[in-house]
């Protein structure tokens, strides 16, 4: 039995390296993580400062963000991770503010237009305790 | 581990590091006031009676409230599994191929895929297998991957680097911002759920007595360690706006990497999450629904046909029943997105209904005390009285913020939130565990046989 679970774990991760995109920073990717950088620091929320990582880690496409937005049922997935707790007992909670999602909109808006009004729609359809 | 494997984890990370300092005050606080009551409580329960839940509540309140205590905790993994096996989907499509994550299709058979696989494990192993795979999981799946991201933190600082989030003295406190603070403190309570429920398999340690509450002390430490340090970690390097909570545990881990060129390792770790995920369902898996057949044989509270084990000693039908319910849900969760979008309301009516179990823990634990004081405990909790009222209250607490509606709701009208949760509550809570109850028959009552009696 555990050679079996072994054994379809280590064909997971063999397929699993051979898959994963090792060049997502292309000169693409650095040119939109520049555009994701500036429109952040316009809209004065705290912009990440290494160009580079973020074109790691969101290569062109927007990585799970701009994926997640393009799915009713990952948005659903989200909804119910609102909130914090642990692995199962987590419970929705109210928000503060839009500050954490603004960084997600922007995402959207830079990497994956087409699913932006998707973003502001899950943005707005939230309650905060604060307007602001 | 398995304490650890079914209630730390590093999934909520991400979204905890939103908190940056704070965090720890965030965990720490339910932490006294929940964990450690639970823990200790649990402690002494487990080492003066076996059985778990179900044999604690019936010996102190009574047989029914004991069924009661067994429901509550098994109903609650009903909507369970579709989301956490849909995390597993998501987090091996993000490294594969990421646009599958946005496919309801591959979710679904994903879902019900690893589910089937998880059963069958669990069927033909028995609990020596499930404890060695949790172990393993955990350790792969949170404790290397939570302390990698823990120590490139430290190097990120120790390179001159600025932290992202403050991490002065006034920033040890979340923002106060009435009710919202409360629900966010309680709620936190949630994350603690779970360190009673492997009780059950007590039985199986080689020394219970002494061994049980070592146990649950050093899981207590372990959960802590991996809840609070991670997400601290993770807000030294990314802004708070970066982690948007759409990101997840993936990108939060990409992005720490690709900070010290390492994003080579995103595949693996994506691995080792999902290991560590795999190892906290099958532990999920065994667990409440043992319980549930520890009940059905010994108080014949189930009908015959649940109360069926295979050879390896294994529930095989109620999980059987459990697997084509999950399916249904699973391609409901996955391929129907108004079911999606509300599934939040279930997950909170389910965690309504498991705390109703910790209830009746705490008022078992109490009365155990004045009912059989000379009833020989391995461990005797500290000032017993004072953390079973704690406990209580606690719990009595957090089901109560349950009614509160989350910034999900948006402008709803609140009372029909109330109407939602509380009729939720009512039907799964109680009218399911008293219908059952109502049905009994005389002869679903087993030959004595059962695990409980046996020992």
């Amino acid at each position: 039995m555990y050679m079996t679970i072994g054994g379809v774990l280590a064909a997971l991760l063999v397929v699993m390296l051979v898959t994963w995109n090792y060049h997502k920073s292309n000169a693409e990717a650095l040119d939109k993580a520049n555009q994701l950088i500036s429109s952040a620091q316009a809209a004065g929320l705290p912009a990440p400062n290494n160009p580079q990582r973020v074109a790691d880690t969101l290569g062109t496409d927007g990585g799970e963000i701009c994926a997640a937005l393009r799915s009713d049922q990952q948005v659903g997935y989200l909804k119910t991770r609102i909130g914090v707790g642990g692995e199962y007992g987590f419970r929705p909670i109210i928000l503060l503010n839009r500050a954490p999602y603004e960084g997600a909109a922007l995402i959207a808006k830079t990497y994956c237009p087409t699913e932006a009004a998707q973003a502001e729609q899950l943005i707005n359809s939230l309650k905060y305790a604060r307007n602001s | 581990m398995m304490t650890v494997s079914s209630v730390a984890s590093l999934r909520p990370a991400p979204t905890m590091a939103i908190y940056g300092l704070a965090c720890v005050f965030l965990y720490v606080l339910p932490a006294i006031v929940f964990l450690v009551p639970t823990a200790l409580v649990s402690a002494e329960l487990a080492t003066g009676w076996d059985g778990g839940v179900y044999q604690w509540v019936k010996e102190g309140m009574s047989p029914k409230m004991g069924f009661a205590a067994a429901w509550h905790q098994f109903a609650m993994t009903i909507f369970y599994y579709p989301t956490l096996l849909s995390f597993v989907a998501a987090t091996l499509a993000y490294v594969i191929k990421p646009d599958l994550a946005s496919n309801g299709v591959y979710t679904a058979i994903m879902i019900i895929v690893v589910f089937w696989l998880g059963l069958l494990v669990t069927l033909r192993g028995g609990i020596g297998v499930i404890a060695k795979l949790a172990s393993s999981g955990v350790l792969i799946g949170t404790l290397i991957p939570g302390a990698l991201l823990v120590i490139l933190g430290i190097l990120y600082l120790l390179q001159g680097n600025p932290s992202a989030a403050p991490m002065t003295a006034d920033h040890i406190l979340p923002e106060w911002t009435g009710i919202a603070s409360i629900v966010l403190i309680v709620s936190n309570f949630m994350a603690y759920t779970g360190m009673e429920m492997n009780a059950v398999h007590v039985n199986s340690m080689k020394d219970p007595r002494r061994e049980f509450p070592k146990t649950m002390f050093l899981a207590l430490v372990l959960v802590l360690l991996i809840l609070i340090l991670p997400p601290l970690a993770i807000s030294w390097v990314i802004p708070s706006s970066e982690i948007s909570l759409t990101a997840g545990v993936m990108q939060a881990i990409s992005a720490v990497f690709a900070n010290f060129g390492l994003s080579w390792l995103v595949p693996i770790a994506g691995l080792a999450i999902v290991c560590a995920s795999l190892a906290g369902f099958v532990t999920w898996l065994s667990g409440p629904s043992k319980s549930l057949l520890l009940v059905g044989k010994d108080g014949g509270y189930l009908p015959p046909y649940f109360q069926k084990t295979n050879k390896a000693g294994v529930q095989q039908n109620i999980l059987v029943v459990q697997g084509f319910v999950t399916t249904v849900l699973a391609l409901l969760f996955a391929l129907v997105p108004a079911v999606s979008n509300a599934y939040w309301i279930f997950m909170t009516i389910t965690t309504s209904v498991y705390l109703l179990m910790y209830l009746w823990l705490f008022i078992a634990a109490y009365r155990l005390r004045k009912l059989q004081p000379d009833h020989p405990r391995g461990y005797r909790a500290p000032a017993l009285p004072l953390l079973c009222v704690v406990g209580f209250v606690a719990s009595l607490c957090a089901i109560g913020i349950g009614f509160v509606p989350p910034s999900q709701f948006g402008d709803g009208n609140p009372w029909l939130y109330v109407a939602i949760v509380g009729g939720g509550i009512l039907l799964l809570g109680l009218i399911i565990p008293a219908a059952l109850l109502w049905a009994r028959k005389p002869n679903w009552q087993a030959p004595v046989e059962s695990e409980v009696a046996a020992s």
